[in-house]
């Protein structure tokens, strides 16, 4: 739960719910007016054809009443036309019965019988004339006599009592007839003479025979029929009459007939079936016709109705739910891809352009892309223009820390007597912190050419072992190792690679050790075959690496961790290089430390190649011998300085600071190794170069020396007949070595 | 007597020549904490410290001077530093410094600046 505000501005609680579930709400929310109208419809409708149907049922009922009553009627008429027979008043109660018998013929059931005035049977036509026969009045017992029908009296004596006391016809109720042993009914009529009652004739009718007056009607298989007496005892039955002749009906249908002469309701018949029953009841004789309707038939259009009602309901419902699920997923997916879209633009990762089914969908996605796409390249700006900054903000701090130490160095020799101490060693400054820059401007240029792809290697074999060995012994006599304890383990090692950059790498990873390695700590050099490649370490006990430094070690601009605020490491260029021209050359550099202040090892792998045979003997005898060098150099300190040099190496020098004295030196010298610098006052470097070289034939070496070290310079160097190319300020150590290694 | 504070050596040997050349009596450290163990020793009139150094840096090394000896005169020196946009000899100032000069600078005005502190 979380508060939102929503368009009103009020806070409200809000649980977020999925894109389905609005769907889901949304088919509900349609179909629910729908299904209730459906259904005040359908139970409209139904109330009208529940009342046609009672209506029927009704109509049913009364015309079998009806077609009862016409039973009675005829059987009435034939009973008044037998008692005004003059036989009875002549007691000729013989021929009287042979009337009788004849008249019952086609009556099956029914037998007439005649009482006098004491009940006494005077005949019985379903009997023999004379036979003896019961006497209801005395015999009649009450309800329960006879134990197949507890409720029906034994014997029809009442009727016969009521008829001679008040001397009309009556129509009985059911009784168990004590001449046949079963249910049966009685008319009876008095036979009148004078006004007076003699006789009491009784037409005896079989429950049976209505049974099958109600069996006639053919009443559905789940109706039932029943004909009910006064007393709601059942005188006939279409179904089961058997065993429920005799008997009352179910309790709520019995309470129906008893409370209305007319009428309907609901409830279970005597077996227990739900029913739907009305009645009628007869004016002639207060029996009631009842029909029952199982409740199950008579409701099924109910039932019907409602069964499509709800399937159609339901089929609706789920195709409405199966579409919202549909649509649902066809929104969510590309949205649930937008947002992973989106997290991944976050982290500025790409992002693939689905296509979904939902246009606007796409062309948000597509406006998503298009903004992440912009928003990674203001923050890859951004990210270059602070990167910049940050390295101009260093460059400026490495330039400011030598030329603070010059400048105070410069000023010691203004001021002081060169011969002091204080001058020599404000030389010594000068000296260092000019290398230092010296190195820092070559480093950036070779950053430079490398991120433009402009550094060109000049690759032949070498080995590793000896250049490593040189380097280091180099270092050592210039005392830049003076303060730790260095060793150096070579194996013979053949690469295939640039001489200069293989120094530039050893000095780089040497430098690197030194500057992170506390004074009396060891650093170890070592260059070993492993495998195919050729390995070169340097390990020192230094101050080691966090994981996080080790893992970025090599990368551009990355400094020593707790020395980033005292700018003594410089501009993070030296290991980045090592790396860029290891790879330059197919090889790999590895970082490895057990921690800060555990040491660390910087590893360089090189492809090794086999030995040239005949070569590496050349290379290990060349020794430093004595040359006759020209320099032609117009700047004085340069000049001066060179000069100086190459004499205190035991060489023989001549000086010239421009092209034509230049010449003129060369006549008179006959040089091997001539330093030239391109940009002279009055010919180019170029010119003189080609001048010298008509002059003294192709023995000559020729040295150029310029303040630019781009690709273009080299190549022109080369084009004009130069064998070597040096950037001022000239490196003193591969000065040496050129002019050794010159033929 | 003068304490210069800097860390690298080529800048404290050119310094310290440069001021003893003046005549000044100057002892030199490589750190904070070496500094204040020569002043120890002997209170020093005025120190010359680099503001970005390892083990105490120059921040910590002029609150404690000030908090230790006030009557030490200090002059912060800097080459701007990796942050730089930020002005760190600024903050110096703040620290209550009594001058500051931008590396590289002219030594006339390194002892300029002394003669008038002192």
């Amino acid at each position: 739960m979380r508060a939102v505000n929503d368009y009103s501005g009020r806070e409200r609680e809000a649980v977020p719910v999925r894109l389905r579930s609005h769907l889901v709400l949304l088919v509900l929310a349609a179909m629910l007016p729908l299904l209730v109208f459906a259904v005040v419809i359908v139970r409209q409708d139904l109330a009208e054809r529940s009342d046609i149907m009672a209506r029927g049922m009704r109509d049913t009922a009364r015309a079998l009443s009806l077609a009862v009553d016409g039973e009675v009627k005829t059987s009435l008429a034939v009973l008044r036309t037998l008692a005004g027979s003059p036989l009875i008043d002549r007691g000729d109660l013989r021929t009287f019965h042979e009337i009788c018998a004849r008249a019952m013929e086609d009556r099956p059931g029914a037998y007439v019988v005649l009482f006098d005035r004491a009940g006494k049977a005077l005949l019985n036509s379903s009997r023999p004339y004379g036979a003896i026969l019961p006497n209801p009045i005395k015999g009649t017992k009450p309800p329960g006599a006879d134990e197949r029908y507890p409720e029906v009296p034994l014997g029809g004596g009442d009727p016969v009592k009521r008829v001679l006391e008040t001397g009309e016809p009556v129509i009985s109720d059911l009784f168990i007839s004590l001449v046949t042993q079963a249910p049966r009914i009685g008319l009876d009529l008095p036979v009148t003479r004078a006004g007076e009652v003699r006789y009491v004739l009784e037409l005896s009718l079989d429950a049976a025979e209505f049974t099958h007056l109600l069996a006639a009607q053919r009443p559905a298989g789940d109706s039932v029929l029943a004909l009910v007496d006064r007393g709601g005892i059942a005188i006939a039955r279409s179904r089961n009459a058997q065993s429920r002749v005799g008997k009352r009906l179910g309790p709520e249908i019995a309470r129906l007939i008893a409370n209305s002469p007319s009428g309907s309701g609901v409830g279970h018949t005597a077996e227990g079936l739900p029913v739907y029953q009305v009645h009628e009841r007869s004016a002639l004789t207060g029996w009631t016709m009842s029909l029952a309707i199982a409740r199950a038939v008579a409701l099924a259009p109910l039932s019907d109705a409602l069964y499509v009602l709800a399937a159609g309901a339901a089929m609706a419902v789920l195709a409405g739910l199966a579409a919202a699920l549909v649509i649902g997923r066809r929104l969510s997916v590309p949205i649930a891809q937008l947002a992973a879209s989106a997290d991944r633009l976050a982290r500025g990762e790409e992002t693939a352009l689905d296509v979904s089914a939902v246009r606007e969908l796409d062309e948000l996605h597509a406006a998503l892309a298009r903004g992440g796409i912009a928003a990674r390249k203001a923050a890859e700006t951004q990210a270059a223009n602070r990167a910049k900054d940050e390295f101009l903000a260093t460059l400026s701090h490495e330039l400011r820390n030598p030329l603070a130490a010059l400048t105070s160095a410069a000023h010691v020799l203004k001021v002081s007597d060169p011969q002091q101490a204080a001058a020599i060693k404000a030389r010594g400054i000068i000296e260092r912190q000019t290398r230092l820059m010296a190195r820092l401007v070559e480093d950036l240029l070779d950053v430079s050419r490398i991120s433009v792809g402009k550094m060109r290697l000049e690759r032949a074999p070498l080995e590793l072992g000896a250049l490593a060995q040189r380097v280091v012994d180099t270092w050592r006599s210039g005392g830049r190792l003076a303060a730790h304890r260095v060793s150096c383990r070579v194996a013979s090692a053949w690469v295939d690679a640039d001489r200069a950059r293989m120094e530039q790498i050893v000095g780089n990873l040497l430098d690197n050790a030194v500057k992170f390695t506390p004074a009396g700590k060891a650093i170890a050099l070592a260059v070993r075959r492993e495998g195919r490649d050729v390995l070169l370490e340097v390990a020192d006990e230094g101050q080691g690496m966090t994981e996080e430094l080790r893992a970025r070690v090599f990368d551009l601009f990355t400094q020593g961790a707790d020395s980033s605020l005292h700018g003594r490491t410089g501009l993070g260029l030296g290991l980045a290089l090592v790396r860029q021209l290891a790879e330059m050359h197919d090889g790999s550099v590895s970082a490895h430390s057990e921690g800060p202040g555990r040491g660390s090892a910087l590893r360089l792998r090189l492809p090794a190649i086999e030995a040239p045979s005949g070569l590496s003997a050349h290379a290990a005898s060349a020794r430093v011998s004595p040359r006759r060098v020209l320099i032609v150099e117009d700047n004085d300190d340069t000049r001066h300085m060179l000069q100086a040099l190459l004499a205190l190496g035991g060489h023989k020098v001549a000086a010239a600071r421009d092209a034509d004295s230049g010449l003129a030196a060369a006549a008179k010298l006959h040089p091997e190794v001539a330093l030239i610098d391109i940009g002279l006052p009055d010919v180019d470097g170029y010119e003189l170069a080609r001048r010298l070289r008509r002059m003294d034939g192709e023995r000559i070496g020729l040295i150029a020396i310029t303040g630019y070290g781009q690709p273009e310079d080299q190549r022109r160097a080369r084009d004009a007949g130069f064998d070597a190319h040096l950037v001022k300020p000239v490196n003193e150590e591969r000065l040496k070595e050129i002019i050794a290694t010159l033929p | 007597m003068i304490i210069l504070v800097e860390d690298n050596a080529d800048q404290r040997l050119a310094l310290k020549l440069a001021l003893e050349h003046a005549r000044y009596a100057v002892r030199d450290a490589a750190n904070g904490r070496e500094a204040l163990m020569l002043a120890r020793e002997r209170p020093p009139r005025v120190l010359i410290t680099d503001l970005f150094m390892p083990e105490s840096d120059g921040f910590e090394t002029i609150s404690a001077f000030r908090r230790e000896y006030p009557q030490t005169r200090i002059i912060a020196v800097s080459g701007g530093g990796e942050r730089a946009r930020y002005d760190y000899l600024a903050s110096a100032k703040l620290m209550g410094v009594d001058a500051t000069l931008q590396k590289p600078f002219d030594i006339e005005k390194l002892l300029k600046t002394i003669e008038s502190l002192a």
